[in-house]
């Protein structure tokens, strides 16, 4: 355990000047690996770069064919903090302590490594306003991203894909890559809303339920809740039917339907 | 050894030591919660560490009469330590919606200062209000809650020592020591509603027996969000071990558009009556 600290360390170290870096100079450089025959270093090098994949290290190969630079390894994972680091007007040490007292404070455990590789590209992009190319649901897609929304405990990223504003579960992206170019486009959407939400066909619904079940259960559909003076009583406006057929299903007939317009389009959806 | 020495903990303990040359050890032990004898371990791995043209990486010297450690970093120390994307991503989410992080950031300048740089680097939307009439409560003085557990529509309530707010694939979790049942229980905050509310105690409701359910697979791209652990496959049959038949309910009812369950019957039954339930009401408007 102890070399494979090390290990990392000295890895970490090597690319901390943001430099692309070849494969030889990786094994010349880290002692454990000098001795190694090429196969036994790969096997060694990958094991290495995917451990330290968990922590947010991204060791990735590049090989740009329209680029005279010769090809090798990058690391990426720490785009934003990288970026801090060059402002001359931000104390580094004060937004390192506040980090640690906030990090020490409260557990964070997302360390999906998928999810952390993605949201480190898809950042980087954003602000970079280079293009993302990935498969989805088993086409490629090159997108101009514009930000990310969180709805029902998942993540989108909204991009525009063939000049047209769209939304992208980050669950289905596979093969996320980052575009060579920055400065490609402007962003141009704050609100990434959901294709179906522009959508006329629009239900509207006069329920009382208690609060408690509703506070917990809101998530569950994209709707507009019209404000009401009685705490139970709720005027609900959605597109999202396959959400609000969900809904009133987990909560199970404790409510009393007073008035639905289009309900229609939530009794197609019942299979019974 | 008690303490896990991974390759984070050697991320946070160099994050840590490197703010300053000189330390007392009690500083280090406590505030990182080690023993003296992994603080000595932790020691002698950094500094077998060469970098640089066989520079060393971490050199140290103990003063045994002060109890104090004095450092000598190399350069690269302070260049090598990074923040990941995700992290500082995980935080300012939390800071943005999370009350306990909200009420920090309210009334800390430099935590306003540090979600202010964040925020010019993270475009996230959909982002829920708060809500403006829910009461605010410190972590440390939460010692009940009343909890709707997924399938449920009723709340109960338990009594809790919090132990860590975590973020974790599921959202946001209240973990926390169940003290009638002396375990470590996670709670969804979005669950939670009611908080030190004692009047009014609601008995918890049942046991929990796991559960196997069957699935036919309405659309193959769902299995992309879920955890290939926890599922298996076979002759396009899904099939998924839940913790309890509330959960196996909960996950089957919210999922509905793209796998049916077949079995066991009970639940089959259940998810039937409930949309036969719903067809009735939905029948008094036209």
């Amino acid at each position: 355990m102890k070399n494979v600290l090390k290990r990392l360390i000295q890895l970490i170290n090597l690319f901390k000047d943001d430099t692309k870096i070849s494969t030889n100079k990786i094994k010349d450089s880290i002692p454990d690996y000098r001795d190694l025959n090429d196969q036994a270093f790969r096997r060694a090098f990958e094991r290495d770069k995917s451990l330290l994949r968990s922590f947010g290290y991204l060791i990735e190969y590049s090989n740009d064919k329209w680029s005279h630079d010769e090809s090798g390894y990058t690391m990426g994972g720490s785009y934003v903090f990288n970026d801090i680091k060059k402002n001359k007007e931000i104390e580094i040490n004060n937004f390192v302590n506040i980090y640690l007292i906030l990090k020490n404070n409260f557990s964070l455990q997302v360390n999906n490594d998928k999810k952390t590789e993605i949201i480190s590209k898809i950042t980087k992009a954003i602000n970079e306003k280079r293009r993302l190319g990935f498969e989805y649901l088993s086409k490629y897609r090159k997108v101009k991203p514009q930000g990310l929304r969180i709805f029902d405990g998942s993540w989108y990223l909204g991009a525009i894909d063939s000049n047209k504003f769209k939304t992208f579960k980050l669950d289905y992206i596979e093969n996320l890559k980052l575009g060579n170019k920055s400065n490609l486009f402007t962003t141009e959407y704050k609100n990434m809303n959901f294709s179906w939400e522009e959508l006329d066909d629009l239900i509207s619904i006069e329920i009382n339920i208690p609060d408690n079940l509703y506070q917990v259960n809101k998530n569950i559909f994209s709707h507009k809740l019209s404000k009401s003076d009685k705490k139970d009583f709720k005027l609900i406006k959605t597109n999202d039917s396959y959400g609000l057929f969900k809904f009133l299903l987990v909560c199970d007939g404790n409510y009393e339907i007073k008035k639905f317009h289009n309900s229609h389009l939530i009794k197609d959806l019942i299979d019974v | 050894m008690s303490k896990k020495i991974d390759f984070n903990f050697l991320h946070n303990f160099l994050q840590f030591i490197q703010t300053k040359d000189k330390w007392k050890i009690s500083e280090i032990t406590n505030n990182l919660d080690i023993s003296q004898k992994e603080l000595i371990y932790i020691l002698d791995i950094v500094s077998q560490i060469y970098v640089d043209f066989d520079d060393i990486f971490i050199d140290y010297e103990i003063n045994e009469d002060t109890e104090e450690i004095n450092f000598l970093f190399n350069e690269s120390v302070y260049e090598l330590l990074s923040i990941n994307d995700s992290e500082l991503f995980n935080l300012y989410y939390l800071l943005t919606i999370e009350d306990n992080f909200i009420s920090l950031k309210d009334s800390n300048k430099e935590i306003i200062k540090f979600y202010n740089i964040l925020s010019k680097y993270f475009s996230i939307d959909g982002l829920s209000d708060r809500d403006k009439n829910s009461d605010s409560f410190s972590f440390e003085d939460i010692k009940t809650i009343e909890y709707i557990k997924l399938g449920k529509t009723e709340g109960q309530t338990y009594f809790v020592k919090p132990i860590a707010l975590k973020l974790n694939h599921d959202g946001k979790i209240l973990e926390a020591l169940d003290l009638d049942e002396n375990s470590i229980k996670t709670f969804l905050i979005d669950r939670i509603v009611g908080i030190n509310v004692e009047e009014n105690i609601k008995p918890k409701l049942s046991n929990q027996t796991s559960l196997k359910v069957k699935y036919k697979i309405h659309d193959i791209n769902f299995l992309k969000t879920l955890d290939n652990t926890t599922y298996k496959v076979n002759d396009d049959i899904l099939e998924i071990k839940f913790y309890s038949y509330e959960n196996a309910l909960d996950f089957s009812l919210k999922n509905i558009q793209y796998i049916n369950a077949i079995t066991p019957v009970k639940l089959v039954d259940e998810i039937k009556i409930r949309q036969s339930n719903l067809l009735e009401i939905l029948n008094e408007f036209n």
